[in-house]
């Protein structure tokens, strides 16, 4: 339990403050505790959102747009029931489902359609680390939406099973079957630029 | 055999890109972070700012005078009965299904207080014409 006198400064010192502790001193109008989260918080918004979306301007949009719904709710907020960060992730994962239906111009099934490669992420030459991030997202893009978003949560933000679950608000099975399924589609997708990725057989 | 050595390899390229992927997290831009911490600020004053005072209509003015809704309601519903007299004169108020209840009582008071409300009546009726 935290002092409503005390500040974010000294509780951000404190490395087991919570992403709620601080939440709440916001609420209360502490005036230091909206840069602490958006340090902690933001960067994962953002590298999630490029990883979905695949375009850095709208990941930028979709970061700004999940914050700031985090300090809204943050008066409302009830201790105890969500983690603040789940909580955003899933703020961020709805608001990236309604830049992609809307870049389509309507009502659709997300799941029925794999993404087009995006022409822009593969035109990076030069370095191979580049090559590689840049294969990795291109494979990412020829997911469809949902087995995209499970398979960024698992294997690059590292998320539990269970929490994929809350953020995605489906079952711990269906997680587990979007994740196999996407993850057997990227290695497919990058199975044919093995050599291009420097990756050598055996 | 030659499916599953590759879907091997498959898996080990994979996890080494996603370990690169971890590696390489955006950091945010400055300006997106000036951004989000100016709407948080905003966000404070807005819940700080003390709420407008709200000018109370004319009606809600009145209503306070009365004494609230259900004084409100007792005043519309006695001047209803009222009208009501007025209008049906005093043969609907005798034969109206509470007051002839109330004089078929068999006490000697209600039968009592019949004949002066009959009284009443007659007076009010008169002075009506």
């Amino acid at each position: 339990m935290i002092g409503l006198g005390r500040r974010a400064a000294d509780v951000a010192a404190a490395p087991e403050a919570s992403d709620e502790a601080l939440l709440v001193l916001f609420a209360n109008g502490d005036p230091t505790a909206a840069a602490e989260l958006t340090r902690r918080l933001g960067p994962r918004v953002l590298g999630v959102a490029m990883r979905v979306l695949g375009n850095p301007a709208e990941a930028e949009d979709v970061t700004q747009d999940a914050m700031i719904r985090l300090w809204k709710i943050a008066p409302d907020w009830r201790r105890g029931e969500a983690q603040v960060s789940t909580w955003l992730y899933r703020v961020t994962m709805n608001l990236c489902i309604d830049v992609k239906r809307k870049a389509r111009g309507g009502h659709v099934d997300l799941d029925a359609i794999p993404e087009p490669p995006d022409p822009a992420a593969g035109a990076a030459e030069g370095l191979q680390d580049n090559a590689r991030r840049d294969a990795l997202q291109e494979a990412l893009m020829t997911l469809p939406e949902r087995q995209r978003q499970a398979v960024v949560l698992r294997h690059i933000e590292e998320l539990n099973n269970p929490e994929i679950a809350g953020i995605m608000e489906i079952s711990v099975e269906a997680v587990e079957s979007l994740t196999a399924r996407g993850k057997r589609m990227l290695a497919k997708a990058l199975a044919g630029r093995r050599e291009e990725l420097g990756y050598q057989d055996g | 055999m030659a499916d599953h050595q590759k879907y091997q390899n498959g898996d080990t390229d994979l996890d080494a890109l996603f370990a690169e992927a971890r590696q390489a997290r955006p950091d945010l831009p400055d300006r997106l972070m000036s951004t989000i911490t100016a709407a948080a600020a905003t966000e404070q004053a807005r819940w700080s700012a003390p709420a407008p005072a709200r000018r109370r209509p004319p009606l809600g003015v009145l209503l306070a005078a009365l004494g609230g809704w259900p004084a409100v309601g007792g005043l519309v519903a006695a001047s209803c009965t009222g009208l009501w007299i007025g209008v049906a004169g005093p043969e609907a108020v005798f034969t109206a299904p509470g007051v002839s209840a109330l004089a078929a009582t068999p006490t000697v008071s209600s039968e009592y207080a019949a004949y002066e409300t009959f009284d009443l009546a007659t007076v009010m009726a008169e002075d009506m014409q």
